[in-house]
């Protein structure tokens, strides 16, 4: 990271200057982070359109599902941008699956309604966190920023049903009146082009908004990195060393000391011959003292700090400023001032002393209130939820299509004044049919194989009949089922009770009897196998 | 025509009713009434359920209230219906100003003997189709009362027995209600049953379209003449024959049960009276005679219970408003009442 290559003014901002150097960063690389965007989503969206096709109206809900991935690629050319490279679509482009792979299950799960998602990408998409440390480091990144940051969340998903809207007005602005279109109609017809047109709108809106939402949310990172690792110091710093080397170059004092010694000393050893080394070598010493001497005259140390010295205590460093406010005083403190104030006011500030100790155990139990009280609220919270997926529970069945529990009524004892509970059904029925016909006993043996079938049909094989059916219509009910024999059965026994209930005509004694036999064979083999 | 006229002999065995000469003679009606439908049906395409209704009301001898727009063929099943047993055949157009002796008729003073010479109305007829009746005020209705109460007209006093048999088919438009008189309650109870005309289905509609535009004019009877199916005594016959049809105590019971029902029920004011009940019983020996059965099922009772009742019930405000209509209470109702048993 090369400070000195930065793309902005590292100076200090608050959040919603944060937000505006990030629109500023997504209009000036309005296209590329644009296209990195859309170009992966559009090809999912392409793909999904041909693979579900009955389901068109997922298509929007998938995309907008995976945005978190979508986000990171505008995220990384800003992130290089910034720092001076060349913007380069198809260079990130290549880059995208391994991007997209980075803490790829908590980006669309838990994390995937994070208010601050776009401020918290970063850490995960480039300094590549994770787990604990992630946490700890979103930690820090929070203390500052993180209001901004779910702000714009949330002033950016207005923005884009606004931009829907304002796609659908346009649409509707360009029908003409005399046309008459039902717009409620349209809406909640599932007609497929207009499904194509709603799920095109949407994507237009999140492609158009995206590349602001992720560049402010880096944006906001960004300048919460300026203030925590002070990049704007060191920007200056390196600006000073950069001022300063400079004149260096131009005075070269010591440089030519430098030069100097080896030179003298060269000279000494070569010209060696009427003095002695040792005098020799003094000699030249001095020189060399001399000359430092020589050069720190011309320094300007002394001179220097004596500007210091008349700068700190010049009228800057000495501005005395008056600031007016109440402010408490406590007992003891500054006796003049006590001296000076009122018997009633020491009084007073002895109350308001008193006060605080006893409030502060109140503070505790109201704090362990809000804990209670926040706890309350989260299990309200749990239960709507709980409460929300029972009673739409039916419909999120279907919605997953999972085979839904055939739903089992309570099984009614009575049903058109006839008992048909299995208890008053005899053990076996063909058996006493059969005895009560030979018996002349015709109604009630025929009523019982009735009465006996009905039971059977509502306990074993679950029909639901209502008490305003009649016979005919519980016929219709069986036929409606899949077997076959057991409706046929149950209109030729129906058909029989009908002629001797309402014609008050007897059946033949066969007709009965093969009635009687194929009714042990439906009903009892059915219920040796249950 | 004349196969039921040989079949007299037996219809005449059916009303001294041996079972088998029964079952015979209502083996015979049923042929000679299903050719009628087959015939009807074919004219008027698509309205199957609304053709076997006004079966039923002349089996049971009893009048018809027709609503439906304009354009669905209420004259056309009219007309068809009188070719079918080669019955006479009217249609009076009410308008705000016919008046009672157009529809009766009249007693005029013949200048030439000196004597009053009465000149009968078109009620003189079998088939009476009185179109958009509520076009008329109430005196004009009323006019018909006495028509379809009695089977008569009085004329200066003179009591004149009109042809049977003598039915009334008066229609209404259900939407267009402005300076339309209501029938009064008397009036509608005459009624044997209120029969809904709706739209045909598409492929019923396509048939329709296809036979008629094949024709030279828009007319699907228009020079076709088909020989009578039966006579108008034979209706009489068939009359007979339906009101022998056996119906169970139970099954009466429960006809009288749900016309009972709409009287205790909260969602209608005024509930029908016991002329339900009797018209009731009558359309649904009719409707076994139509399927075919000597016997009454509760589900005949249970297939006439909405034409017969639906025009003799007044909902209560709270339910018009809810926008239920007197065929879905009705339907709730008869889902609450028990079917017979035993």
């Amino acid at each position: 990271m090369d400070l000195s290559k930065l793309k902005f003014d590292p100076r200090l901002r608050n959040g919603w200057q944060a937000i505006d150097l990030g629109f500023a960063m997504a209009r000036q690389w309005w296209w590329p982070s644009f296209l990195v965007w859309m170009i992966p989503a559009l090809a999912l969206y392409a793909l999904l359109s041909f693979l579900l096709v009955d389901a068109l109206f997922l298509l929007p809900i998938i995309i907008w599902w995976l945005k978190p991935l979508w986000d990171r690629l505008p995220l990384m050319m800003g992130s290089r941008a910034l720092f001076g490279e060349a913007l380069n679509v198809a260079a990130t482009l290549r880059q995208s699956p391994k991007i997209f792979w980075i803490d790829l299950l908590p980006s669309l799960t838990w994390r995937r309604f994070s208010p601050t998602r776009s401020f918290d990408l970063p850490v995960t998409a480039l300094e590549g966190l994770r787990g604990e440390e992630r946490s700890r480091r979103l930690a820090v990144l929070h203390q500052n920023y993180s209001n901004a940051a779910s702000w714009l969340t949330v002033v950016l998903v207005h923005v884009e049903g606004f931009l829907g809207l304002g796609f659908w007005s346009m649409a509707a602005l360009f029908i003409p009146p005399e046309l008459n279109v039902s717009w409620f109609a349209l809406a909640s017809s599932d007609g497929t082009l207009v499904m194509h047109f709603s799920n095109l709108i949407t994507f237009a809106a999140m492609a158009l908004v995206a590349p602001f939402y992720t560049l402010a949310g880096f944006a906001l990172y960004i300048c919460r990195r300026v203030q925590l690792e002070g990049w704007d110091i060191e920007i200056r710093f390196r600006h000073l060393v950069e001022k300063h080397q400079q004149p260096e170059k131009l005075a070269p004092g010591r440089k030519v000391a430098a030069w100097l010694l080896p030179l003298t000393v060269c000279m000494g050893l070569w010209g060696q011959t009427g003095d002695s080394w040792a005098q020799q070598v003094a000699n030249q010493s001095s020189l060399i003292e001399d000359y430092y001497r020589q050069l720190d005259n011309h320094a300007p140390a002394a001179e220097s700090k004596q500007q210091v010295m008349e700068v700190l205590g010049g009228e800057d460093f000495h501005r005395i400023e008056m600031e007016q406010g109440w402010r408490l005083k406590r007992a003891g403190e500054g006796e003049a001032g006590a001296e000076s104030m009122p018997e009633w006011l020491l009084w007073f500030a002895d109350v308001i002393d008193w006060l605080q100790t006893i409030a502060s155990p109140l503070r505790d139990i109201f704090g362990g209130f809000a804990t209670g009280f926040q706890l309350l609220l989260w299990i309200v919270v749990i239960a709507l939820v709980a409460w929300l997926l029972y009673r739409y529970r039916n419909g999120l069945i279907s919605l997953l299509s999972l085979p839904a529990k055939r739903k089992t009524a309570a099984q009614p004892d009575v049903l058109f004044g006839l008992d048909i509970r299995k208890e008053s059904i005899p053990e076996d029925v063909c058996k006493r049919v059969r005895q009560w016909w030979s018996e002349g006993r015709h109604r009630d043996a025929l009523g019982l194989l009735y009465r006996a079938t009905l039971s059977r049909l509502v306990h074993q094989f679950a029909f639901e009949f209502h008490a305003g059916y009649t016979e005919q219509e519980c016929v219709a009910v069986v036929s409606r089922g899949d077997n076959r024999d057991l409706s046929d059965y149950v209109s030729r026994l129906t058909r029989s009770w009908q002629q001797l209930a309402y014609a008050h005509r007897l059946p033949e004694a066969a007709q009965v009897d093969a009635l009687c036999s194929q009714w042990q064979g439906l009903f009892g083999e059915l219920r040796d196998a249950r | 025509m004349t196969d039921m006229k040989d079949d007299a002999a037996i219809e005449d065995a059916a009303i001294d009713a041996t079972p088998s000469s029964q079952a015979q003679a209502i083996r015979i009606a049923n042929q000679r009434l299903q050719q009628i439908r087959e015939r009807i049906n074919a004219v008027l395409v698509g309205q199957q359920d609304v053709v076997d209704q006004v079966l039923v009301a002349l089996l049971s001898n009893g009048h018809v209230l027709l609503e439906g727009i304009p354009g669905l063929g209420k004259t056309l099943l009219v007309r068809a219906l009188a070719r079918c047993f080669g019955g006479q055949f009217k249609r009076i157009q009410f308008t705000p100003d016919l008046m009672p002796a157009d529809i009766t008729g009249h007693a005029m003073y013949n200048m030439a003997d000196g004597k009053f010479r009465i000149r009968r109305g078109p009620v003189f007829t079998n088939l009476l189709l009185a179109d958009e009746i509520n076009r008329s005020p109430a005196k004009t209705q009323a006019a018909l009362l006495e028509a379809m109460q009695e089977k008569q007209i009085t004329i200066e006093g003179e009591a004149l027995k009109l042809t049977e048999p003598f039915m009334v088919f008066a229609t209404q438009n259900p939407i267009e209600q402005e300076g339309t008189y209501p029938l009064p309650e008397a009036e509608l109870d005459r009624f044997l049953l209120k029969v809904l005309i709706d739209y045909p289905s598409h492929e019923d509609e396509l048939l329709l379209t296809r036979q008629v535009s094949r024709a030279p004019v828009d007319d699907l009877l228009a020079g076709e003449e088909k020989a009578a199916i039966i006579s108008a005594e034979d209706v009489l016959r068939l009359q007979k024959i339906a009101s022998t049809i056996t119906i169970d105590d139970k099954v009466l019971d429960y006809a009288v049960r749900l016309v009972r029902a709409t009287r205790e029920s909260t969602a209608i004011v005024k509930g029908a009276g016991p002329r339900a009940s009797i018209a009731l019983v009558r359309a649904a020996r009719a409707n076994a005679l139509l399927r075919g059965e000597e016997f009454v099922l509760p589900d005949d009772v249970k297939a006439m219970a909405l034409p017969v009742m639906r025009h003799r019930v007044i909902l209560a405000a709270d339910m018009e408003i809810d926008g239920q209509t007197a065929d879905s209470v009705l339907h709730q109702l008869l889902e609450t009442v028990d079917a017979p048993r035993q």
